[in-house]
């Protein structure tokens, strides 16, 4: 029962992570209709650029700004991506559009590797010092509540932003209807580059929250970017909501995976996968999409 | 003007192309011989791969899967179980990525655009991951060496006999070119070209879509897996980062690079790709970054490919000129 309650809750701090690196990616793409290869590359930057300020400011009260200034600069190179290559290409064949954010994501993850170097970067100070909870009898760090507590903040956020604010109202109908909303009078473009402002502030702040639990190295850019497709296809692409259930999902099976089949954990979330495909080929919670 | 269906000139190149294939191994250096190997083994993999991207319209970002696969069955048996006629290998090898692509395939092919190149994508991801996990069985991030074949009694080795192994690239070069060129041209790649140009007619007119569909990703990954089986051997080497979705990505840009509208195309971009790329890795250090640069700038500019440019541009000249 103790192990049970530990493993619940790993999967619910897995999930909140998840949640937050794939309803970015889910964002860009229902507003812009860009599937953005480059996510996994803004996570992995995010952490090492919270890494290195944690680091730096490790004995301040300040180490805590690291986690919204990795967020906002990470936001800030999605609007460079955004402005400067992805606009000219949102009228052209997918194909296109995917090879453009293929090659940004090799050429930031390169330059990741190049800037920081090949070595992780370890900050667990940050996490020990947020201490141990008793959880019905067994220890729980209490770092893993504080990042499911910030994902739950930021997701209620991004619902009210989304659902109560006039700028939600205008986001959504662009997701609509590109070219009706532009016909009344909505500036597209000005959204599309608030969306991806948005979407990759999110991967950076996934990224950054991360870091003190495990480390900042080279590679989770790739995971990310995979578990967060698993998530969405699961969830039906472009759905914040499918995103929601898809995280929950693949993240109590992975805390169960993890601790019990290690060796097939993996090969388990493949197989919900292709079971939810097969069933149901356009996710849990995706709307029918248009053949090509 | 070759390009517009003179057929007397573009007989002519492919001759002169093919004299300089089989002349190679005359400018007597062993690196070209195993540069221009590597060459022809990315071209199979490219030809393969525009069978999807080029005649049936879909982008995978998986291929590297069945070229890994290939790779990976040529190196266990050879080395884990001392199994070493070269064709039962290769073969086998074909046979495990195709029985792969079949599976794969079945569940992507229901998905069009955007969500195919998604579940391609993760798929081969997973494979890269089980190879660190069974690392007890792949040699993990170590890779596995691959020793030397058996071709009906010679020994087939890159390294010892670096000319024939490169006329033996170039045999199964000859033959997948010959085999693709048919297939392209059957009633069957014509329904894939229907299926590529209006999924919603070919549907009407009586294509099964999702069906063809499949069939041009089994095709393509045995073709993947066959560059793979020859990849191994000639590098004495198969190490988990052929399943990895960068590697996937060369093959991509290959295509692109040499215009995946045309037939030629990926076997021309792949040649110039290899040769470039050994020559950057010679100079540079950074060749994702170089990489990524080059797929920005063909999205960006050349969305035609070279050939694909080449061929844009000859046809607007010879509007103008009447």
């Amino acid at each position: 029962m103790i192990e049970m309650t530990r493993f619940i809750l790993d999967g619910f701090f897995y999930a909140s992570i998840l949640f937050l690196i794939s309803s970015g990616l889910t964002l860009i793409f229902s507003v812009a209709g860009i599937i953005n290869l480059a996510h996994g590359a803004l996570y992995m930057l995010g952490a090492y650029i919270a890494a290195v300020l944690i680091k730096s400011l490790i004995n301040t009260p300040y180490a805590i700004l690291a986690f919204p200034i990795a967020a906002l600069i990470i936001g800030l190179i999605g609007i460079i991506i955004e402005r400067g290559f992805i606009k000219w290409i949102y009228e052209r064949e997918f194909v296109y559009q995917l090879l453009l954010t293929f090659g940004l994501a090799l050429v930031l993850s390169d330059i990741t590797r190049i800037t920081f170097g090949t070595e992780p970067i370890y900050v667990t100070k940050l996490y020990i010092h947020a201490g141990i909870i008793d959880i019905l009898g067994s220890p729980y760090p209490v770092y893993n509540f504080i990042v499911m507590a910030v994902t739950f903040l930021i997701g209620g956020l991004m619902w009210f932003i989304m659902y109560k604010t006039r700028a939600g109202k205008i986001i959504r109908a662009c997701a609509l209807d590109r070219e009706m909303s532009e016909a009344i009078g909505i500036n597209t473009s000005r959204v599309f580059t608030l969306t991806f402002f948005m979407g990759s502030a999110l991967a950076g702040i996934s990224g950054a929250l991360v870091v003190p639990q495990s480390a900042a190295m080279l590679g989770i850019d790739a995971d990310a970017l995979i578990e967060s497709f698993i998530v969405i296809v699961i969830g039906g692409v472009g759905s914040i909501k499918g995103a929601f259930i898809g995280s929950l999902l693949i993240g109590l099976i992975r805390a169960f995976g993890i601790a019990l089949f290690p060796e097939i954990e993996l090969a388990i979330v493949y197989l919900v996968m292709a079971a939810v495909l097969l069933i149901r080929p356009r996710g849990l919670f995706g709307k029918e999409y248009r053949v090509a | 003007m070759w390009l517009r269906g003179n057929m007397l000139s573009y007989k002519t190149l492919l001759i002169i192309g093919l004299l300089i294939l089989f002349a190679i191994p005359l400018l007597g250096s062993s690196y070209l011989d195993f540069l221009f190997s590597m060459a022809l083994i990315y071209s199979i993999w490219a030809l393969g791969y525009n069978f999807l991207l080029g005649y049936t319209g879909l982008l995978s970002f998986g291929h590297g899967a069945y070229f890994g696969l290939g790779a990976y069955t040529v190196a266990m048996l050879v080395t884990k179980y001392s199994f070493r006629p070269f064709l039962p290998v290769l073969g086998i090898a074909v046979l495990v990525a195709t029985f792969f692509g079949a599976i794969i395939g079945f569940l992507c092919a229901r998905h069009v655009a955007k969500y195919f190149a998604l579940l391609t994508l993760a798929f081969s991801q997973l494979f890269y991951a089980l190879t660190f996990k069974l690392y007890h069985w792949t040699g993990g991030s170590d890779g596995i060496v691959v020793k030397s074949l058996d071709f009906f009694g010679v020994e087939v080795s890159a390294i010892k006999n670096p000319i024939g192994y490169y006329y033996l690239t170039l045999i199964f070069f000859l033959v997948s070119v010959c085999s693709g060129w048919r297939i392209v041209n059957s009633p069957f790649g014509k329904a894939l070209q229907a299926i590529r140009d209006n999924p919603l007619k070919a549907e009407a007119i009586g294509i099964p879509v999702k069906r063809y569909k499949w069939y041009a990703f089994i095709i393509s990954a045995a073709y993947s897996g066959l560059a793979g089986a020859l990849f191994a051997p000639l590098l004495g080497y198969a190490y988990p980062d052929l399943f990895h979705f960068s590697f996937s990505g060369e093959v991509l840009f290959a295509t692109l690079l040499g215009g995946h509208r045309v037939f030629f195309g990926p076997v021309i971009g792949a040649i110039i790709f290899t040769i470039a790329k050994s020559y950057i890795i010679a100079t540079v250090k950074y060749w994702p970054l170089v990489l990524g640069s080059m797929l920005v700038i063909t999205a960006l500019f050349f969305p035609h490919g070279i050939i694909g440019t080449i061929y844009v541009v000859l046809k607007r000249r010879g509007s103008k000129t009447p």
